[in-house]
């Protein structure tokens, strides 16, 4: 569950994000749709805990990120939040097992191969455990990226741009992962992404616009 | 998965770099392994060599070339003493124990010492085959001499005029004989040949008493020291009429040509009776004989001294090879941090701490530093052994290469304290990674 009460973010005299209010059920999903500019990925990094805002409330989990810090805040995401970005960033120099290893490993938890066979055998990449990075087409890299994000069985599943400049097919399919994937460990879904061509698979979207929400 | 996988997944990942670094590291650590290893070690050799030895008494000469050549044997002599000098010198009472020594032989580059029996015991030599030397004709061999010349216990040899292995001159008509092999000591007996003094002055045609009264006939001997056909090349062999004294108890100083040689020593190894002696007893021989006494610790401390320089000067440049291997660690690093600050953010995502994310760095250089002690430990024994070997060949000193020298550690440890710096700008850099600008940026 998520839940952000008078959330203000400000970069020096700028106001970038002013959200009132932004509830999300456990297992909802939820678009934040809004062009470039528009605070949505500062919203998304607010809710990973990434960045603080300046204002306001945030509780993701049931857990006060306020409350967190150093270290805490770092195994809190480790454990409970999964994040995919654009550019997937796997990490070139280990095989895609080991990709797969650093999310339970840097979240100090137990590294079961088991989890990583039964991942990706929900996305059908089983045979590419051994592979690198670059061995990889491109929607193979964000079915990992996206089997990296749920390897801890993460309460909140935040997606940055999943769908930027692929056609509608490998968007579409990419999008059905997530959901997918967020279905299978009960997490909430949140995607941030300025296409709207995803639109109408969320039932719930909210749109930004210089940092506020404005009705469609 | 662990931090030391992902640490090394980022060295292989830039191979030609790492191996530059690691090579530059192992090089400057290896430089000053070598010299620690050789300094120790000689300085070991040396002192081990000169132990309860308080002086040397010789011809007046170099105070170092003496030291060098009656006691290491690794010089040629400053001359010889008539005997009855000699024999002033250890009736005196400061003399405790006086050895002394023929010298100027050698066969097949291994140094003939004609001396009593009190040399080895010096050294607490004794016999491992057959017997020490009893008579005249008789020798008892180093074990070196005897593992590189092949001799064994009743075999005969000749010994060849001046001392080195192109001496050509040999007394061809006075074999020696080989009566026993000394135990290995580590020390200069391993490399010599030993026998009597009368053994030497017999070789040489010079009339001398015996325990049994008779004497020789220099005519018998057909070796007088006219007959000799000097190489003139032989920097061991070098004449009197030179300017300097004869390196061989074959070429008495002060003897008219065409008289027989007179038997003398070159060299007296002397103990004091006690510490007193020290205060008065060079002094006395310095200025009231026509001999010189030089200390083997003072001539010793003298040498390395004057080898120090030398020292110092390759201890630095080992010292700017590591700072420079250190810089270029700090490059790499840097560059490779700009290039994966991406992957650092991403960690960050996945519940990386920022302490991971610094020791993560840390761990890298630390990896490099330690390749580079490893390989510097390799290549600097490495090359220890095989400088030990030449010198073993040219000098006759035992050097183990492969044995560590004490200091070792330490340097080992600096090698791992400039990784430690080297990286530790580079991981506070990453410990201060921004995951939202940087994910944003991307």
């Amino acid at each position: 569950m998520i839940s952000l009460t008078d959330i203000k973010h400000r970069y020096g005299d700028d106001t970038v994000l002013d959200l009132p209010s932004l509830e999300a059920e456990q297992g909802s999903h939820h678009l934040i749709l809004g062009h470039s500019g528009s605070g949505k990925t500062t919203l998304l990094h607010i809710l990973a805990g990434l960045r603080k805002p300046s204002e306001g409330s945030v509780i993701v989990a049931d857990q006060e990120l306020e409350a967190l810090s150093g270290h805490s805040l770092d195994r809190f995401r480790g454990r409970n939040i999964g994040i995919v970005f654009q550019r997937m960033h796997l990490l070139a120099t280990l095989s895609i097992e080991d990709n797969l290893l650093m999310a339970p490993y840097l979240a100090d938890l137990s590294q079961g191969r088991d989890r990583i066979r039964e991942v990706l055998a929900t996305l059908d990449m089983e045979h590419k455990v051994s592979a690198f990075p670059h061995e990889l087409s491109h929607g193979q890299r964000q079915r990992i990226a996206i089997a990296r994000a749920v390897m801890n069985h993460p309460k909140v599943l935040l997606a940055d741009e999943p769908t930027a400049s692929l056609d509608d097919d490998r968007a579409e399919k990419v999008l059905a992962l997530l959901v997918d994937q967020a279905r299978a460990n009960n997490a909430t879904l949140v995607v941030a992404t300025h296409d709207r061509r995803i639109v109408d698979h969320f039932e719930h979207t909210l749109i930004l616009a210089d940092g506020r929400e404005v009705t469609a | 998965m662990n931090l030391l996988r992902l640490s090394a997944s980022y060295i292989r990942q830039r191979m030609l770099s790492t191996i530059l670094n690691v090579l530059v590291l192992a090089l400057g650590i290896a430089t000053i392994i070598v010299l620690l290893i050789l300094s120790t070690q000689v300085r070991d050799n040396l002192s081990n060599n000169s132990r309860g030895i308080d002086v040397v008494v010789g011809a007046k000469g170099s105070p170092m070339q003496l030291i060098l050549a009656a006691v290491y044997h690794i010089d040629a002599p400053s001359g010889n003493i008539p005997m009855d000098e000699a024999e002033r010198v250890m009736n005196d009472r400061a003399v405790g124990k006086a050895i002394p020594m023929a010298l100027g032989d050698s066969y097949q580059g291994f140094r003939i010492v004609g001396t009593t029996a009190e040399y080895p015991e010096h050294y607490e030599a004794a016999a491992g085959e057959g017997r020490l030397w009893e008579r005249e004709g008789e020798a008892t061999i180093g074990v070196r001499v005897a593992r590189e010349t092949g001799l064994s216990i009743g075999d005969t040899f000749e010994s060849s005029h001046g001392l080195t292995a192109a001496s050509g001159e040999t007394h061809d008509e006075e074999p020696i004989e080989v009566v026993g092999i000394l135990a290995e000591t580590g020390t200069v007996m391993d490399q010599l040949i030993l026998t009597s003094v009368e053994t030497v002055w017999h070789v040489h045609g010079i009339e001398h008493d015996h325990d049994d009264g008779h004497s020789h006939d220099d005519d018998e001997h057909a070796h007088e020291d006219d007959a000799h056909d000097h190489d003139e090349d032989d920097p061991d062999h070098v004449h009197e009429e030179d300017g300097d004294s004869d390196a061989s108890a074959s070429r008495p100083t002060g003897r008219q040509r065409g008289t027989p040689p007179e038997a003398e020593y070159t060299a007296i190894l002397i103990s004091y009776s006690s510490p007193m002696a020290a205060a008065v007893f060079p002094r006395w021989v310095n200025n009231e004989t026509d001999l010189q006494a030089a200390a083997p610790a003072y001539e010793t401390s003298r040498l390395f001294n004057m080898l120090g320089v030398g020292f110092d000067a390759l201890r630095v440049f080992g010292l700017v090879l590591i700072l420079a291997a250190l810089l270029s660690v700090f490059v790499a690093l840097i560059n490779a941090l700009k290039e994966r600050r991406y992957d650092l953010a991403m960690m960050r995502t996945l519940g990386a701490s920022r302490v991971k994310l610094m020791a993560h760095v840390l761990l890298e250089g630390q990896i490099l530093a330690g390749m580079g002690a490893v390989l510097g430990l390799v290549i600097g024994h490495g090359a220890a052994a095989i400088l030990a070997s030449a010198v073993q060949q040219s000098r006759g000193m035992a050097i183990d290469g492969f044995a560590f020298a004490p200091g070792e550690g330490w340097i080992i440890l600096l090698a791992l304290g400039a990784g430690l710096i080297a990286s530790l700008i580079p991981a506070i850099q990453a410990y201060k990674t921004d995951i939202s600008t940087t994910l944003a940026e991307g």
